[in-house]
Order: structure tokens, then C-alpha cells, then sequence
């Protein structure tokens, strides 16, 4: 069952839809795509373009790719501290898809990396946190609120997590609607009862 | 009413109908499953040739379809006040006719609610029933408020309960080994009813594919060579164009 939950897989390709800035080393006119228009491309002029694309030069050697800001060692330390000591929020300075880009880069552009080994269990580290943290979160089902802030949990643990505990939410959900008629059952006999001693 | 083909899930499905009544999805297996459950009722009135009732369980295990046939034939009659184990199905119907009295079953009797506020996690449910919580959803139907209340307060709470220790805590344990296998649940499935195995498979299932996803194991967007076939000469440098990891 899965008609509610995307694939890893599915989430990866949305994940490519994300921009970075690339500095290409070839001259064309502006790409124009269904999602806009990129370009034009000047060499050793930075211009913004879809992941998907960059990974596409990066491949041929038609480009150098920026990595994004927080994708950096010494970020990513830092974020992990906050994972670790923040108890219920999630760290803001990261993106919904930081897992997806993260992986995408490092299996495309490893050159581009100085740490490369450090990054990828320094990033593993974030995402076992933050996966505990949200399990923490909602494994008591509480039926007569079942409301969550997750503030800015990322995809990849929404997406690990999503199958079963929906089910089990709407579950529980269920039951709680029944309760509820019942209540309301019992409260109508009550007055009904009332009514009539008068 | 929700879309026929979006109820993919049994135990979505399932619940759903319990509560609303009249929109029951006539096909679903574990539908008809949970309305095999027996539940004790006696009868009000003195029904004529229903006698063959009485053994209805022992005749749908064990009896030849001649002892079957014999026992129908027999014409028995059920006295007014006979205590009969009837199948869901039969009974709630029967109930709103008012022929029967529903009892409470054996998984809503005094003695299973106290052991279940005990520790609901290591209770063995299924040996009540692999059915329990559609059962009891189904049977509040046809009970007073009263009762359906506490009943389903405490079902819900025991459910809640067990997904959080025994779906969720349980299914960190073990993953070796269980990238072939489709049944998650082992030796686990001795204990689980069948909504919180399906949960349990499911949430394994998802780690399984998420930990394929990252080692680059599982199904990835590959280009079809018989469209790539079509265009002769060109293949070659289509391929290579197209090619991903």
C-alpha cells in the first residue's frame, strides 16, 4: 500500500527539480524548459539551474557545481549539535530535500567534496536523529488530538514513517469516532430520560 | 463516498465501513473474515428447525456433508432461552430483529479487559481472534451505548498502546536477512492480530525499501532498449545520451 506515500525513488525526482548555481565553461543561449527558462550560459559566469540539469553537465565536464551553503561540513556539525539538544524541533537551516540533494551530489559530483566520507556519516548521523525524533514524536497515538507540529521535518523521515503510522492514526481515528456517537447517543437518552420524568 | 479505487489498504477500508453503515465494501476479504467470528446469543423465542444451529461450529470443522445433511433433516427446534454460538453475520442480524440477545463474547468479558488494562503488549490477541478489533467495532453496533463505549474506549487504547511497543519498538530489531523475505513479521505474527501484522509488515517494509533506495539497489528509471531498438542508426548515440546511474 502506497497510494498515499512516494517512492524513495519518487522523491529523489522531485528532489531534482531543486536550483543550484553551476559555473559552466561553455557559451549557449538560454534552455527554455516547461519549468522556465535557464541561462544563458557564459563561461565562468555563475547562472541558477535545476539539479537535474547540473548533474547532466556535471557528467560531460561542461560545468562546475556550487554546492549549496549548509552543505558543508562544518554547518552540518553544527546542525547535528542542534538535533541532538533541541527536543522536539527540527532544525530550520537545512531543506525539506536535504537528504535527496545531499545523496544525489555526493554520488555525482564527489569531486567536489573535501570531506567527502566525514560529510556522508556526518549527514547519515542527522537523519537517524531526526527519524527517532519524529518516532518519538508520534508513536503514542493520541486519538482525541491527533495533531503534530513538525515544523520543518525533512522527506526523507516523513516519507520512512508515513505508511504505518497513517494507517494506524486513521485507525485510531476511527475508533475515536465511534466514542464520539456514542457520547452523543448517550447524552440524547440522558435529556430524553430527563424530559420525560417531567 | 470515497472513490472505489483509492481503498487499497484492507484495514483502512475496513474500519471505514464499521462506521458508516450501508456503505460496506461487499468484496473485501477480511471483511467477510472478521464477520466469521463467533459470538454467543440466545434465542427469545422458540425457533422451529434451527436446531441444526446449535452444533454449527462443530459442523463446519469437522462433519462430512452427510452428517451435515442429517442434522438439517433432524428438524430440531431451538427452545426459547437456548444459548447458541452464531457467526457475526447471523447474529447482529438477528439482533435487529430482535429473535436474539447478544452476549458478550469471550474477548469482551470482565476478565479479558483486566487482563488487557494489565499490559495490553504482551497479551497474545490473536488467540482470541485475528478479528478482535473489527469484531468489537461491529458488534457495538448492536449494543447499548453504554457498553459499546467503555468497550471501544478500551480497544483503542490497547491498540494504541501495542502499535507504539510492539509495531513500532519491535520492527528496529532484525532487519538481516528480511530483504528477500515478504513476511516481516516472523515469529512476531504468533502475537499480532491482523490489522497491527499488516502495520508491522508495512512499516517494515518501507525501511527495507528505503535502505534499497540508498545503497542503489532497487528498481531506478531506466530507458526501454525496444523504443530505443525502433530508431535504427541513431541507437547507438541515444543510449549514450540517455544513460544514468
Amino acid at each position: 500500500m502506497n497510494y498515499k506515500n512516494y517512492t524513495p525513488q519518487e522523491n529523489e525526482f522531485f528532489a531534482e527539480n531543486e536550483l543550484i548555481q553551476i559555473i559552466p565553461n561553455f557559451r549557449e543561449n538560454p534552455f527554455d524548459f516547461i519549468s522556465g527558462t535557464f541561462g544563458p550560459f557564459r563561461p565562468g559566469r555563475p547562472v541558477t539551474v535545476p539539479l537535474w540539469l547540473a548533474i547532466y553537465l556535471k557528467q560531460r565536464n561542461k560545468c562546475q557545481v556550487q554546492l549549496p551553503i549548509w552543505l558543508d561540513y562544518d554547518t552540518l556539525t553544527k546542525i547535528k549539535g542542534i538535533e541532538r539538544e533541541s527536543g522536539d524541533i527540527f532544525s530550520e537551516d537545512i531543506p525539506y530535500y536535504y537528504f535527496e540533494l545531499a545523496h544525489l551530489l555526493f554520488t555525482h559530483c564527489s569531486d567536489e567534496f573535501a570531506h567527502l566520507q566525514k560529510m556522508k556519516s556526518v549527514l547519515e548521523d542527522i537523519f537517524e536523529l531526526r527519524k527517532e525524533k519524529l518516532i518519538r514524536m508520534l508513536k503514542k497515538v493520541d486519538p482525541v488530538t491527533p495533531v503534530k507540529y513538525l515544523s520543518t521535518a525533512g522527506a526523507v523521515e516523513l516519507n520512512v514513517i508515513r505508511p504505518a503510522f497513517g494507517a494506524a492514526y486513521t485507525v485510531a481515528g476511527q475508533m475515536q469516532n465511534i466514542l464520539d456517537n456514542c457520547e452523543k447517543a448517550i447524552e440524547a437518552n440522558a435529556q430524553g430520560g430527563a424530559s420525560q420524568q417531567e | 463516498m470515497a472513490s472505489y479505487h483509492t481503498q487499497v489498504s484492507t484495514i483502512e477500508a475496513l474500519v471505514n465501513q464499521s462506521c458508516q453503515k450501508g456503505h460496506r465494501d461487499y468484496w473485501n476479504l477480511d471483511d467477510i473474515l472478521a464477520e466469521e467470528e463467533l459470538v454467543p446469543c440466545t434465542f427469545k423465542f422458540e425457533a422451529k428447525g434451527l436446531g441444526y444451529l446449535d452444533q454449527l461450529d462443530h459442523l463446519s470443522t469437522s462433519a462430512t456433508t452427510a452428517q451435515r445433511k442429517n442434522a438439517v433433516q433432524q428438524d430440531r427446534s431451538l427452545a426459547a432461552g437456548a444459548k447458541v454460538d452464531l457467526p457475526l453475520w447471523l447474529a447482529v442480524s438477528l439482533a435487529q430483529r430482535e429473535l436474539i440477545e447478544l452476549r458478550q463474547p469471550k474477548f469482551m468479558s470482565r476478565s479479558f479487559y483486566n487482563q488487557l488494562s494489565a499490559g495490553a503488549d504482551v497479551v497474545t490477541m490473536r488467540q482470541m481472534s485475528p478479528y478482535v478489533y473489527e469484531a468489537v467495532i461491529k458488534i457495538c453496533e448492536s449494543m447499548s451505548e453504554e457498553q459499546a463505549k467503555e468497550a471501544v474506549q478500551l480497544f483503542q487504547n490497547v491498540f494504541v498502546d501495542r502499535f507504539a511497543k510492539l509495531v513500532v519498538d519491535q520492527s528496529n530489531q532484525t532487519t538481516q536477512g528480511l530483504q528477500q523475505a515478504e513476511d516481516f513479521s516472523g515469529t512476531m505474527a504468533k502475537k499480532l492480530t491482523n490489522i497491527e501484522k499488516e502495520l508491522f509488515d508495512l512499516h517494515k517494509k518501507q525501511k527495507v525499501r528505503f535502505l534499497q533506495w540508498k545503497n542503489r539497489e532497487g528498481p531506478s528509471i531506466e530507458i526501454n532498449p525496444e523504443f530505443i531498438v525502433q530508431t535504427e542508426g541513431a541507437g547507438e548515440q541515444q543510449m549514450k545520451r540517455f544513460k544514468t546511474h
